[in-house]
């Protein structure tokens, strides 16, 4: 709102928006990767990045963006050439696009969009047909068993990812993520709905492959899955976007759940150092997880999803729609 | 872990007769892997998801021993011992310490049988902590591991100061030890007890109590007792089948007949089982060690009288002892001279192994990586 | 039982089974004949007072002198706590010993590595294939007449024996043990 004063062209404005959109999506993840490498590192009793860029290693994943650029681009003879090529960039775009909705502040967002909690659901979605494309395109029978395995999984929990998300919105009245902090202002959405805040990170875990639930990428069978063929720079874009995944999925959490820019107990910090000090302490918990747990069988997993999570996600629905019918 | 791109390694063996023929397929695990098992190749025949047949090819690393040992003498072949099971080196040379003694009718002083005790079960848990930090590892919780090589870095300090070594520790001579302990040791000894004991409850909580560690290894691999006595299955494993054979207490050697100890068993021989024994052999030990603190006794390390030459009489025995991974053996067989005609050394890995075979068929592929993560072995130990 | 008494069972049962018996440092051996073999074993197995359940090892003792070869198998039981060394002497071209991989499962690769290593055969074994070898390998190795190839290149040093115990040097910067560690006789 503030620059829409400076800009007569809505189109300038967007594009300025989306390059801030842009840089958020390239700079998010390797802040939460690098705090990703110290967390671990202490939880496990060591010092982590210590090098790169002197002061404890803070350009780690700088330097590692760098050697990523740098490398050799190989492609399987046998793999099917565009499909390979094209798979990294159908799991990237869908994450930037979700930070194209993610409301930091007042008035600190690309896009409002009325559907806005509908668009960022759906666009995660496409992330599968990516994934799928790079285990078939990669001529390895072992990627393929990943990914058909991570397209499972991931079709698996878009469901209780989807209820969550649901009984939020049937709770905040709208389907805007803009309007459902707005509706946070007295209290925040994780105190009625608590079992759809777990259900919600729980099945993003999943959505992201991280552990507990990353049997698709990290079993010791399939090396590293779909991505196992892939080199240099596609290869680091698998990486970022899983980073970035990260912090796009704590975001829709921050929103939807932890009241988005609202401030507790401490006044007069800025709202958007809200968004991120939320999104971090998510991140945070996504990664202390990584440290502590081993993975879940791939059989165990779908069961908890169709046993557990659905089960519980459409009784949250009810419970919020007899309670906003009710009350 | 599996060779690179199809048709690598990738048989397809057609089964069954007309519409029903299923095709199975031949795997290759190894030799090569993403994990510490080291040089063990198994070659697994899958239908779809299951296992119908595993057949472990082993040599990779066969070195000889036997051989070598024939070209030595009694004093050298208690260093090329130390490298067969090099996470358990001190059990090996103190096997074949006492196996040579009792050939000779060598009397060792107390307070040397005392000291290779207290290194023996330092030894032993140096060799526990390793496989319960990696286990996790390969169920995907990466954090155990740090925290074992974390206690196995204080354990391995304790013994390198008296025996200058930090895995093959070469401290055994026959009658006795090399050096007496250093100043100060049995003070620093006693400190790591308490650390190791305070320590182990963080395993406890990271991988026993938690609740996909539990459900990833119960049930899963379950190796009935008599069918792994029949294997000459050894050590935790078949103690976490039920069967609590242990020679430290059947046939004490050196003075275990002296402390007080347990010999944990599990009920049902599933993962779960071998890896909750493993943990609570790591207790006992503790208990063991200080226990020992207490009783070692002021005194020579080596007999006053020792021969000029080292020659056991003719004739043959066979010494078992029991090592961390089993029950580790040394058939000799002497002529007098000072070197033995024959040496078989019978290691636990090498039983424990030869059970994959019947344990595997019957499994998920992705119980495959719990199973053989839970036969602990040290493919060194497998192959000599 | 001691190794007496299960010499002397093993006698009762079947005065065939033993065609000689040893004890030696309080370890019992018998020499059992090749067609008796493997009814000796089932029975060790079987009997109740010997429940020998567990198949410890098999190997075997080349004897170039005699020109045979001594396959030893060694059993445990679990239940009664007792070994015994079960042998049999086979000539060393063309041995062959019956297979006791029907009456223990764990005789199975310890058949394999004296067949590879010694040369001796086992007839009835369902995968007589090398088991630590590779493929390509010829020759047993384990035999007396197969020569260490490094013995070969260089003399056995120990066959000089070392000087008295002070007389070779300490390496540079090694104290001497009475600066670090206590006396003999001293409790640290």
């Amino acid at each position: 709102m503030i620059l829409e004063r400076y800009f007569s062209s809505p189109w300038a404005l967007l594009g300025l928006k989306l390059g801030a959109v842009l840089i958020f999506f390239l700079t998010a993840p390797l802040v939460i990767g690098y705090v990703e490498h110290k967390v671990l590192a202490h939880m496990q009793a060591r010092l982590g990045p210590m090098e790169a860029g002197r002061f404890h290693g803070w350009a780690q994943l700088i330097a590692d963006g760098v050697k990523f650029i740098q490398k050799e681009d190989i492609t399987p003879t046998s793999a099917d050439k565009w499909v390979f090529v094209l798979a990294p960039i159908l799991v990237v775009v869908p994450v930037i696009l979700i930070f194209v909705v993610i409301p930091f502040g007042p008035g600190y967002w690309a896009v409002n969009l009325d559907l806005g909690l509908f668009f960022a659901l759906a666009i995660s979605a496409i992330g599968v047909i990516g994934m799928l494309m790079a285990g078939w395109a990669s001529a390895n029978k072992f990627s393929l068993i990943g990914a058909i395995r991570g397209a499972a999984q991931l079709i698996a929990y878009e469901l209780p990812l989807v209820l969550a998300s649901a009984a939020v919105a049937m709770q905040a009245g709208t389907l805007s993520l803009v309007g459902i902090v707005e509706a946070q202002r007295s209290y925040w959405y994780v105190l009625p709905q608590i079992v759809g805040f777990g259900i919600f990170v729980t099945a993003s875990l999943a959505e992201l492959s991280r552990p507990p639930f990353d049997m698709p990428i990290a079993d010791s069978e399939i090396i590293f899955g779909h991505m196992t063929e892939y080199t240099g720079i596609k290869f680091g874009l698998f990486l970022l976007s899983e980073y970035a995944g990260i912090v796009a999925l704590s975001g829709l959490a921050t929103v939807m759940y932890l009241g988005g820019w609202h401030s507790i107990l401490v006044p007069g910090i800025p709202p958007p150092l809200w968004t991120l000090a939320k999104i971090g302490a998510i991140s945070f918990l996504v990664i202390w997880l990584r440290a502590t747990f081993p993975r879940l069988r791939e059989d165990q997993l779908q069961k908890m999803a169709w046993k557990y999570l659905i089960p519980f996600a459409l009784i949250n629905i009810l419970l919020t729609g007899v309670f906003k019918v009710v009350f | 872990m599996f060779p690179g791109g199809p048709g690598e390694g990738v048989e397809l063996i057609v089964a069954g007769e007309g519409a029903l023929a299923t095709e199975e397929m031949v795997l290759n695990i190894g030799p090569q892997h993403p994990s510490t098992h080291g040089v063990l190749r198994v070659v697994i025949t899958l239908d779809g998801e299951r296992i119908t047949d595993a057949e472990p090819v082993i040599g990779y690393m066969h070195r000889g021993f036997e051989k070598l040992a024939e070209a030595r003498d009694y004093r050298q072949i208690i260093a090329l011992v130390n490298r067969h099971d090099w996470l358990s080196a001190f059990g090996n040379e103190v096997g074949v310490a006492l196996i040579v003694e009792k050939m000779m009718g060598l009397e060792v002083p107390p307070r040397a049988t005392w000291i290779r005790m207290l290194m023996a079960e330092w030894n032993r848990i140096l060799n526990h902590l390793m496989f319960l930090g990696s286990y996790g590892l390969e169920l995907g919780a990466m954090t155990p591991m740090f925290y074992a090589f974390r206690e196995r870095e204080e354990i391995q300090a304790l013994m390198e100061a008296a025996t200058g070594g930090r895995l093959h520790f070469t401290y055994c001579r026959v009658g006795g030890l090399k050096d007496d302990l250093p100043k100060g040791f049995l003070q620093h000894s006693q400190k790591l007890v308490k650390l190791v004991r305070h320590r182990l409850l963080d395993y406890a909580g990271l991988l026993l109590g938690n609740e996909i560690f539990k459900k990833r290894t119960i049930g899963v691999g379950t190796l009935p007792g008599d069918v792994a006595k029949d294997y000459g299955v050894t050590g935790p494993i078949l103690q976490a089948s039920g069967i609590a054979e242990d020679s430290r207490l059947t046939e004490p050697y050196l003075f275990y007949d002296q402390v007080d100890f347990e010999v944990p068993t599990g009920s049902n021989g599933d993962s779960f089982d071998r890896f909750h024994v493993l943990y609570q052999r790591i207790e006992q030990s503790l208990r063991i060690i200080e226990q020992v603190h207490d009783k070692i006794p002021a005194g020579p390390i080596i007999p006053a009288k020792m021969p000029k030459t080292i020659k056991a009489p003719e004739g043959n025995y066979y010494l078992r002892t029991e090592n961390s991974l089993g029950e580790c053996g040394y058939y000799m067989v002497s002529t007098g001279d000072k070197r033995p005609w024959r040496m078989k050394m019978r290691t636990p890995s090498f039983s424990n192994v030869s059970m994959i075979p019947y344990l595997l068929p019957g499994i998920l592929v992705p119980d495959l990586i719990a199973v053989l993560g839970s036969v602990f072995f040290v493919v060194g130990d497998v192959d000599r | 039982m001691t190794p007496e008494e299960i010499v002397a069972h093993l006698q009762e049962v079947d005065a065939s089974f033993v065609e000689r018996s040893d004890i030696q440092f309080g370890q019992g051996s018998v020499w059992i004949p090749r067609d008796k073999w493997v009814a000796a074993a089932t029975h060790l197995k079987a009997c109740g007072r010997c429940r020998f359940d567990m198949f410890n090892f098999m190997s075997g003792v080349d004897w170039p002198d005699d020109d045979q070869i001594e396959v030893v198998a060694h059993l445990y039981s679990v239940r009664r706590q007792h070994h015994l060394n079960m042998k049999i002497r086979v000539p060393r071209e063309g041995g062959s010993v019956p297979t006791l991989s029907g009456v223990w499962r764990g005789a199975n690769w310890q058949e394999r590595e004296t067949w590879e290593l010694f040369g001796v055969a086992f007839e009835g074994h369902p995968h007589l294939v090398k088991l630590l070898l590779p493929e390509a390998f010829e020759g047993y190795p384990l035999r007396k007449d197969f020569l260490l190839m490094t013995r070969e290149a260089k003399e056995w040093e120990g066959r000089e024996e070392p000087g008295p115990p002070d007389s070779s040097p300490r390496p540079g910067r090694v104290p001497s043990p009475a600066a670090h560690a206590p006396a003999h006789g001293e409790a640290p």
